[in-house]
């Protein structure tokens, strides 16, 4: 990396750029979301004014009551406009099973519990993902990419609720057995496709080049074809990010972890459609926050992004 | 064969082949009703008449695992035709008129993919309720995006070609040219790509089921009995630990055969 200083403001204007060019997309996103979650709290089987009596033959003016104060007897359009403007203004309403908690006390207090599970699965996963491609990208020897190809479909063959589960008779059900769980599938998912993306660069000109002019293989791997591989990578990070959140529902139900994915899976059991359909939003929302995330932090290591010599 | 050129390939076809093996050990010895109960037998272990045990209601586990299974191809299957035909009827006119089908056509796919499983699932069964129909429609929609985008490509690809181009020059009109040039172009490899994915399909299906978000009793599928041997857990472990295996077991085997294809067919390992 010889050559001249990456220059900080040039990078900082590249990659809000970058983000730029994606806001359509997201607002467009964002819309479908609301409109998803909406239908999702709302058009179902099952009458929520029902649900709050308790199925109970209650007072008829109070159910038209109950129903009228919930909006419920306004037309479908004008129920989503409000929705979508409480919304706005950071009112998802109120729990059915939890009657009178609002959704997004819910929300904030499962939120931590999932980043923390979903942050220290990313710190282990990351580098002993990339290690391991970087073990198996080696054109020398067949070996560690056999290797590496039967391990991660082994690992991705394991339905997440059938390892969580081993891993937690295995384990003690601590907390450090939970990230293991959702760490596994996840390196197992990066090694793959940091080594099919690094095979890919190693066939470009300028590794021959970086070769011809003596580096050795560990410095072409990590000076040239890594820094190359990393973009579309995060591409490809933020590809598989539906598969992680799954993985996560899974691993908190199994060990009861209240965090977002239990709460809304025990929300769709329990015909709590406010939460549910509040979860459907806040799902695109972390996908959307996931890739996002692998694309800046990566994109940081882009050397076209930050004018770098160790670009092509 | 394709198939056997790489060890991973190998091992598939191995795994596989035992896995039939057993099955056709399993049908001539064992009860296949996976439904017959008897009580008597209930949370009991592995035995020779229940080589697997029984469940709580004194099912056999080994035969709600082979109708389990069915369930599960015969899901992710349907899931993968409907992306397919879908796929390649969308794909196939955005790739081929290009303009602003196409970009109408990308937008949606880039739209659904902005969707996890886990909201398309939740979505899907708020609005058909919670079963077969659902968990359906929630993986088609799921694999729908990349099956667009890999049809859209060979679209495109097939469109300017110069066989094609010289057919149209020669007065070939646009129907004969989709029934002649762009359908054969697109199916095969359209084709190996959904067969390629049926196993994470099946993974999807065992873990979105197995939370209670898909498939419900009485059906049988993998996702069921994970979740019938997650509320036993501590009364049978075996329940648990029979069905987890098979799952990892099966998707082990289909995932192994199509790595092994797409090593086979990839042309930079030949």
């Amino acid at each position: 990396m010889t050559g001249c200083r990456p220059d900080r403001r040039g990078l900082f204007r590249r990659l809000s750029w970058r983000l730029t060019r994606r806001l359509p997309g997201l607002l467009l996103l964002a819309g479908a979301a609301v409109l998803a979650s909406f239908l999702a709290s709302h058009a179902l089987p099952g009458d929520p004014v029902m649900l709050m009596v308790d199925g109970r033959a209650a007072d008829p003016e109070m159910i038209r009551r109950l129903r009228e104060g919930a909006g419920l007897d306004q037309p479908l359009g004008v129920q989503f406009l409000s929705y979508a403007l409480a919304l706005l203004q950071g009112d998802l309403g109120l729990s059915l099973r939890y009657g009178g908690v609002p959704v997004t006390a819910l929300l904030s207090g499962a939120l931590p519990v999932t980043l923390g599970l979903m942050t220290g699965a990313a710190a282990l996963a990351l580098p002993v993902g990339l290690a391991l491609g970087l073990a198996a990208a080696d054109d020398r020897r067949a070996w560690p990419g056999t290797a590496l190809t039967i391990g991660s479909v082994l690992a991705l063959s394991v339905p997440p609720l059938a390892l969580a589960t081993w891993l937690m008779l295995a384990g003690s059900g601590t907390a450090p057995w939970a990230v293991a769980a959702l760490a596994l599938p996840a390196a197992a998912m990066i090694a793959r496709l940091a080594r099919t993306q690094l095979t890919e660069v190693l066939g470009h000109d300028f590794i021959r080049t970086a070769r011809a002019k003596g580096l050795g293989r560990v410095a072409v791997l990590l000076r040239h074809a890594l820094p190359n591989a990393l973009v579309p990578l995060a591409a490809a990070v933020g590809s598989v990010a539906g598969t992680i959140l799954t993985t996560t529902a899974a691993v908190e139900t199994v060990f009861a972890l209240p965090g977002l994915g239990r709460l809304a899976v025990q929300a769709v059991l329990a015909r709590d459609h406010t939460v549910a359909g509040a979860a459907v939003l806040v799902f695109v929302l972390m996908q959307v926050a996931i890739s996002l995330t692998a694309e800046l932090l990566i994109g940081l290591a882009d050397p076209r992004l930050r004018g770098d010599a160790g670009a092509p | 064969m394709t198939v056997t050129r790489s060890p991973t390939g190998r091992a598939g076809l191995l795994l596989t082949a035992a896995l039939v093996a057993l099955l056709a050990l399993a049908a001539l010895l064992l009860p296949l009703d996976p439904s017959a109960m008897d009580l008597g037998q209930a949370w009991t272990g592995p035995s020779v008449t229940h080589p697997l045990g029984c469940d709580g209601l004194g099912r056999d586990v080994a035969a709600r695992l082979i109708a389990g299974t069915g369930t599960s191809f015969a899901i992710a299957g349907l899931a993968l035709a409907l992306a397919v035909g879908l796929g390649v009827a969308s794909g196939g006119v955005a790739g081929w008129i290009g303009g602003r089908a196409d970009a109408v056509v990308l937008r949606l796919a880039d739209l659904l993919h902005g969707f996890p499983e886990l909201s398309l699932a939740i979505v899907a069964a708020a609005l058909l309720g919670p079963g077969t129909e659902a968990m359906v429609l929630t993986l088609a929609l799921a694999s729908w995006p990349s099956q667009v985008r890999w049809c859209r490509a060979l679209a495109l690809s097939s469109r300017t070609a110069e066989h094609v181009r010289a057919s149209a020059a020669l007065g070939a009109g646009p129907l004969h040219a989709v029934r002649r040039h762009l359908l054969p172009a697109v199916a095969g490899p359209v084709a190996i790509r959904a067969a390629l994915s049926i196993g994470p399909v099946m993974v999807a299906e065992a873990t979105l089921s197995g939370l209670g978000l898909g498939i419900q009793e009485p059906s049988v599928s993998l996702g069921t009995l994970i979740r019938d041997g997650l509320a036993a857990l501590r009364d049978a472990p075996h329940l648990i630990a029979a069905t987890t295996v098979t799952v990892a077991a099966i998707a082990l085997a289909v995932n192994l055969l199509a790595e092994g294809l797409r090593e086979g067919l990839d042309p930079r390992r030949r």
